[in-house]
């Protein structure tokens, strides 16, 4: 899971509504995603900073073409039916009430991790991709013969506990993910042991985080 | 009668599904019929219904309507193959003609009477009828006592009456009758076999010489008469001594409850009794006796949820088990077990899934393009039973959610015992490692 950086605004109708919200101190209302006029700028304003991946997971929900900075007009994205997969997600699920639109608590999911995984579960921001203390390589390790997340194991037992606990929750580790990681890695690895790429040459477009750290290893 | 194809215009979940039930191009034997399939899918999605339908069409009153001014829309109907020829045989949508309901079309009518059986329906429920068994059969059977000419008299009738009988619906049909039918040659041969045994006691009472003769005249009959129950023997017992148990081939005429029903005993010779029966002795009896005994030549069978009460290694052979019963018969499953679906060909599974945007049942596809095998990308057949669970049933999960914290711990153990320095820590360490890498089913590599 990759730091992400949510200062990149392209929404910045929406931006300046939820600004003002936060500004006024107003209750954001009911949270209704498709009353919402500016629920396709947030979702795709996610994707541009997340490089078209899901936030946790490293799996991808839409093209990279449609992420570009071409498809904005005046703080607005030009499609308004764009192709993606995925779900909004509300990092801190208590905040939906009240907060429904802060920009600070979204982040793009995949739709079975936001549904069967993460749910409404209690959150601990140890793992909020976007904190400025964030920092996979300090926070994570990657184990390649298991193709799972586990807490980096150098860090204190009750950290490492609290690490874990919120990989299972935002589902880095769910069999789904661990599959498609797994079979994903092995594909790009088996091209470098049989020098069609090499490390540098090789196109990464999902799970980046898991690759970078497998390459650390096999090198 | 084999069914080609299954179109469902609109009628409950179903809307616009068309099923094309013949093997793909490619294949060996493309274009014709499939000689078994197999719907999965969720709760609701209408597996039953569609056996039901194909029942409901093959089973009802059939009117030839060819000659209506007007042909209505057609809530289903389906494509049926007699040989060379083919027979649409449907449902019209209700109140379609004249608030008519149930209305049936049929062109190029075979008439039934020339067919053998043409379907056998078990239910998911079949191991209800088990209890109906067991309360009315023995009022039914064949007067023990009755004089020769008497018994002769019944069977000659009860066999008339039985020829007559097409299809055989194990969900309404009047179980005694059915399985009277059923067991018919079985029961004939012990009504026989009883009369030798009365005419030689009474013999020896009197005259030896004319007991000899009619033992002779037993022996030999017997050589020309197979007994039914050594046959059933031999079709139930493979899976049944599984269960400790196989067919009562010998009878004991003390009892006249020997004529009503099968029987079963241990492997050690104690009869158990039908209320005793396991479920998945019920479900094993109440299928493979029926199937093996009727006549099913180009038979529709249909069994809703084969896998019920029997354990997986069971579940693992029970649909080749079925199909050798009866192999020219063309069978239809619906199932929830992975365990049967591996026993498909791909173009042989139906997977039925919602489509909640359109609120209808559609048919998953296994294939891209064109119809051909070499364009599936799926095969049950292929694949590890957790394979078939995420993907053809969906599961996205590979086991219970505590499998994947154990995983990690598994994994911090590992590099734990990576940055330890001290051998004997190391080894200790490596023990926890080795237990849990066991429990996970972990293989070290």
């Amino acid at each position: 899971m990759k730091k992400i950086d949510k200062t990149k605004i392209l929404s910045t109708a929406y931006k300046n509504w939820e600004a003002n919200l936060e500004d006024t101190n107003q209750n954001h209302g009911k949270y209704d995603s498709s009353a919402n006029e500016h629920y396709i700028d947030v979702v795709m304003n996610l994707l541009h900073i997340q490089n078209g991946l899901c936030a946790y997971t490293e799996m991808r929900l839409c093209n990279e073409d449609l992420i570009t900075e071409g498809k904005w007009t005046e703080g607005k994205y030009a499609n308004r039916t764009p192709q993606f997969k995925g779900q909004l997600d509300h990092f801190n699920p208590t905040l939906k009430e009240n907060k429904a639109w802060l920009w600070s608590n979204f982040f793009l999911i995949d739709s079975d991790i936001n549904t069967k995984v993460k749910g409404k579960k209690e959150v601990d921001n140890i793992l909020k991709p976007d904190t400025d203390d964030y920092n996979d390589e300090t926070l994570l390790e990657y184990i390649c013969d298991k193709n799972i997340f586990i807490a980096n194991t150098e860090l204190p037992i009750e950290l490492q506990k609290r690490i874990n606990d919120m990989i299972i929750k935002l589902g880095i580790n769910f069999d789904p993910v661990v599959d498609n990681r797994r079979r994903y890695i092995a594909d790009k690895i088996k091209q470098i042991e049989y020098e069609i790429e090499d490390w540098n040459s090789i196109e990464i477009d999902e799970f980046p985080t898991a690759f970078r750290m497998c390459r650390i290893q096999n090198q | 009668m084999k069914i080609r194809d299954i179109h469902i215009n609109e009628f409950q979940q179903f809307k616009d599904l068309h099923l094309d039930l013949t093997y793909p191009s490619g294949h060996e034997k493309a274009g014709q019929t499939l000689n078994k399939v197999c719907f999965i899918g969720q709760s609701g999605t209408g597996k039953t219904t569609i056996l039901k339908i194909i029942k409901d069409i093959i089973f009802s009153s059939l009117i030839d309507v060819t000659s209506q001014r007007k042909i209505p829309k057609k809530a289903y109907y389906i494509n049926a193959q007699y040989g060379d020829s083919l027979d649409e045989m449907g449902k019209f949508l209700e109140h379609s003609i004249d608030n008519v309901k149930n209305y049936f079309i049929r062109k190029n009518i075979l008439p039934i009477e020339e067919q053998t059986n043409v379907l056998l329906y078990f239910p998911a429920e079949i191991l209800d009828i088990n209890k109906k068994i067991e309360n009315q059969f023995s009022s039914s059977g064949f007067d023990l006592f009755a004089t020769d000419n008497e018994v002769i008299e019944k069977i000659k009738i009860e066999k008339e009456r039985l020829s007559t009988k097409h299809s055989f619906d194990f969900s309404s049909d009047n179980p005694t009758e059915i399985w009277n039918s059923i067991l018919f040659d079985s029961r004939e041969y012990m009504v026989n076999e009883l009369s030798f045994s009365q005419k030689i006691s009474k013999a020896l009472v009197k005259n030896s010489g004319k007991a000899n003769e009619l033992v002779n005249e037993f022996k030999k009959w017997q050589k020309e008469n197979q007994n039914p129950f050594k046959v059933l023997a031999e079709v139930l017992n493979p899976i049944i001594e599984r269960f400790n148990i196989r067919v009562k081939d010998d009878f004991d005429f003390d009892k006249a409850e020997d004529l009503d029903f099968i029987k079963l005993e241990t492997i050690h010779k104690a009869v158990v009794p039908a209320s005793k029966w396991s479920t998945g002795t019920k479900q094993i009896v109440l299928t493979a006796i029926p199937i093996y005994k009727l006549d099913t030549t180009n038979t529709v069978i249909l069994i809703d949820e084969p896998e019920r009460s029997l354990y997986p290694d069971i579940q693992n052979e029970i649909i080749n088990y079925y199909t050798k019963l009866a192999p020219t018969a063309q069978f239809f499953f619906a199932t929830h077990s992975p365990i049967i679906a591996s026993s498909f060909e791909p173009w042989e599974i139906v997977e039925l899934k919602f489509d909640y945007k359109k609120g209808k049942v559609f048919q998953e596809k296994y294939f891209d393009g064109k119809r051909h095998i070499d364009n599936y990308f799926i095969n049950p057949q292929y694949l590890r039973w957790d394979s078939i669970l995420t993907k053809v049933f969906d599961l996205k999960e590979k086991g219970n959610e505590k499998r994947i914290e154990k995983l990690m711990e598994l994994a911090a153990l590992g590099k734990k015992i990576e940055k330890e320095k001290d051998k004997s820590k190391k080894a200790e360490i490596y023990k926890e490692y080795k237990k849990l890498s066991e429990l996970l089913d972990w293989e070290i590599k």
